[in-house]
């Protein structure tokens, strides 16, 4: 048990900090709230976050990258939480990145993720389908067996920058009890785009896949691996989204602190007011829970599960990790807005970004509810017990 | 970061879980489920002694002091492993009052009691509040006037618990009137022979006995006296984030989990589901499996925190209120889990596992209170944490 950074660890979160601080200005946010929709994207900001290395943190060096672990990488998610920054950290990074790191093949590692570490290419995940009750499983996009490859027809739903994506991972269907996961690009024939208009103004689409032609060259993986490897790719996407969420909180409450400790009615601050302070420290505890349940999904991630009980302890890890995620989210956004008054949803005062990300990142992969469901499954199968 | 226990310290935890699967025989939980938990039987007396005997009292004493200077995360883990194995560990005197005696009070205090502490053979009860000196400890008024060699009190403590068993209370008095209140308070150590001394038991909602004690004209040698004089104060709070951590170790109810997760695992009910077929259990066990989880993990990194110096004051109060409120929050969903046998106390001829709940029910509401009231913990958090400005009552 060590809850300190190490050294390096410090550096990136010092460096993404710094980075996205002082990019992330009140004034480049608004410029990007005027966007169309669909192109809510800060580009600019990508490069730059490109050109410090810390889109390579957790690829390997031989692809230019820093060759950090996933842990690592959470420490940049916080800081993009923490700054509300438009960019598609965690589909191209935390999901499709991390996918191909583990289950790509050589040629597939060399295409991409030397351009994702350098900013030239972004990758994009569709794991999701509408009405499905698990991201694990697919139902509505289905394979089938072609000369080379495989034929591809369904559809995905909340696809992260996919319009603006060069790649997207997608799991498919191939039998009752096999999967498969494969690169798509959005130029093959057959592939088409919906627009989803999300909460955060991030872009979104559904992806509608028409017989679209997959070379053997584009699948990842097929069968028991390709289990694994969404598994794999799911636990990073929703880790991702709670350490995104722990910076948006962390933010929206010290925000909500400073404000309360500004404000005065009845000739005195309102924070000195102990409904005000208690509400407060409740939320801080929440941030302090969802912290460490992501944190330690994180680190877990990060190992090499050794046997049948590391991987469940992976999984629940992340499932307890995404619960606190939606509990902390909602109950932080509704007690930021509520003790900051009118000026909370005010759109010259910056919390209201904060609240529709809460609620973006509470839904994203699945509620608290679904994840409860989840968890009270594998505990009436094999109990998760308590050491 | 790292959320893996040390090989060092998994071998710890099964040392430590094997010594109490030994010491915690059939007979021993028998009589301390007659005393509600608070043991002072003779099983539970001559475990306490057997402990002493072992070396396992004072494990987080340093070495000269025959204890074995574990780290405070270390510690945690001990304290994990008693209160899964349910034995009612004496903690307040071996993690609070002992060290304080050990490092402050005067060689002939030192030489009478401190041997015995470690040895699990001397009980001390805690005289903190007054029946008008609760939250607002700072403001008791039991008196201790020095007169020649001697100090001589005056007044009544209220809550001290276990004082019926106790060789000596551990007091905190005033000793200078005029002073500001937090500056004009000592500590003594007192007999609970010494004449002047009594007490009248308090029953209270849970079935446990606490006590009223009173003092009246009580003498005690000049060296009763430990610490420095009217430094009582900077004393009794030193202690306070070890205490607040032992009271909300999730070792309190880890083990309960997962009996309980097995019960409604391998329990029918009259439809032929399983208790855990029931999709809202399932529900309230992943409630309550999550909930545990965090308050794990903020009890170690507090531990971690302590070990490495840099405790931040605003966890250890989040640390109280989130676990005192998860344990009345899970008490109740476990009692639910289990349904109207949750009632049924442990002497019924068919109680089941919800005895354990029943029993946990009525011991557990005076946690939110008790150690600390959690609003006064929650503007701590926000004082030190958020950097919110305290109310006036604070100051």
């Amino acid at each position: 048990m060590k809850f300190s950074l190490t050294e390096s660890q410090s550096e990136i979160r010092q460096l993404a900090n710094k980075i996205l601080q002082e990019q992330v200005t009140e004034e480049r946010l608004r410029s990007l709230d005027q966007c169309e929709s669909g192109e809510r994207f800060d580009r600019a900001l990508w490069q730059q976050l490109a050109s410090a290395g810390l889109l390579g943190i957790a690829i390997d060096e031989a692809h230019g990258g820093m060759g950090f672990d996933y842990f690592a990488l959470t420490l940049l998610l916080e800081e993009v939480g923490r700054s509300v920054a438009a960019v598609p950290a965690v589909a191209s990074l935390a999901g499709a990145a991390m996918v191909l790191t583990k289950y790509g093949s050589d040629t597939q590692q060399q295409q991409w993720l030397p351009a994702v570490a350098s900013g030239e290419s972004l990758l994009t995940v569709a794991f999701s389908e509408a009405m499905n009750s698990s991201d694990l499983t697919p139902h509505s996009m289905l394979a089938t067996p072609a000369d080379d490859g495989y034929i591809l027809t369904g559809t995905k739903h909340y696809v992260p920058y996919a319009e603006h994506a060069d790649g997207i991972i997608v799991s498919a269907k191939l039998s009752d009890n096999e999967n498969i996961l494969v690169v798509v690009e959005p130029g093959q024939a057959g592939v088409s785009f919906t627009a989803e208009n999300t909460t955060t103004a991030e872009p979104q689409s559904a992806l509608n896949l028409s017989a679209v032609n997959v070379p053997s060259s584009q699948v990842i993986t097929q069968g028991n691996a390709a289990d694994d490897a969404i598994q794999y790719g799911v636990n990073c996407l929703v880790t991702a989204y709670c350490s995104v969420q722990t910076g948006a909180s962390d933010a929206a409450l010290r925000m909500t602190a400073k404000y309360t400790s500004e404000r005065k009615q009845f000739n005195t601050v309102i924070a000195s007011f102990q409904a005000v302070a208690q509400r407060a420290a409740d939320g801080y505890i929440d941030v302090e829970c969802l912290r460490l349940c992501s944190q330690q999904a994180a680190c877990l991630l990060s190992d090499k599960p050794a046997d049948l009980d590391a991987q469940r302890a992976i999984n629940d890890a992340v499932t307890m990790a995404k619960i606190w995620a939606g509990d902390t989210g909602h109950r932080i956004s509704y007690t930021a807005q509520h003790l900051h008054g009118g000026t909370g949803v005010d759109r010259e005062y910056p919390l209201w970004r904060f609240c529709l990300l809460l609620r973006q990142m509470e839904f994203s992969m699945g509620s608290s509810q679904q994840h409860l469901t989840d968890l009270g499954d594998r505990i009436a199968d094999y109990s998760v017990a308590m050491s | 970061m790292n959320f893996h226990l040390t090989d060092k310290q998994c071998d710890l935890r099964d040392e430590f879980r094997a010594y109490f699967d030994k010491l915690m025989t059939p007979e021993l939980v028998a009589e301390l489920n007659q005393t509600t938990g608070e043991g002072g039987g003779p099983l539970y007396q001559a475990a306490m002694k057997k402990m002493g005997d072992d070396g396992y009292i004072a494990l987080s004493w340093p070495e000269q002091f025959g204890g074995r200077g574990l780290s405070a995360l270390e510690q945690y883990m001990f304290i994990e492993e008693v209160a899964r194995a349910g034995f009612p560990f004496p903690f307040l005197t071996t993690e609070s009052v002992g060290p304080m005696l050990r490092d402050h009070a005067s060689e002939r205090i030192k030489q009478e009691v401190v041997p015995g502490i470690v040895a699990g053979t001397c009980n001390i009860a805690i005289g903190y509040s007054e029946p008008d000196a609760g939250t607002d400890l700072a403001s008791l008024k039991t008196r201790a006037v020095r007169d020649g060699d001697e100090w001589v009190i005056n007044g009544q403590k209220m809550w001290t618990s276990l004082c019926h068993m106790a060789d000596y209370v551990w007091l905190a008095a005033r000793t200078d009137p005029d002073a500001p209140k937090h500056r004009g308070i000592s500590m003594f150590i007192l007999p609970t022979t010494a004449e002047g001394f009594s007490l009248s038991p308090v029953h209270t909602l849970g079935g446990v006995r606490t006590n009223a004690t009173y003092y009246e004209d009580v003498r005690v040698p000049a060296d009763a006296l430990v610490g420095e004089l009217n430094k009582g104060w900077k004393l009794i709070t030193s202690q306070l984030n070890r205490e607040r951590l032992a009271l909300v170790n999730v070792g309190f109810f880890s083990q309960k989990y997962n009996v309980l997760v097995d019960w409604a695992q391998t329990t029918s009910l009259l439809d032929g589901r399983k208790v855990i077929d029931q999709p809202w259990v399932r529900t309230h066990f992943a409630r309550i499996r999550s909930s545990l989880e965090a308050l794990r993990l903020i009890c170690y990194k507090l531990a971690w925190q302590m070990d490495s110096n840099e405790l931040n004051m605003a966890d250890a109060s989040a640390a109280k209120v989130y676990g005192t409120e998860l344990f009345v929050e899970i008490y109740r969903l476990a009692g639910e889990i289990i349904g109207q046998h949750s009632l049924l106390k442990r002497d019924s001829e068919d109680a089941n596992i919800g005895a354990t709940i029943e029993n946990l029910y009525r011991t557990a509401s005076i946690i939110t209170f008790g150690g600390g009231a959690n609003e006064v913990q929650r503007d701590i958090i926000a004082a030190a944490g958020l950097w919110m400005p305290i109310g006036s009552r604070m100051s």
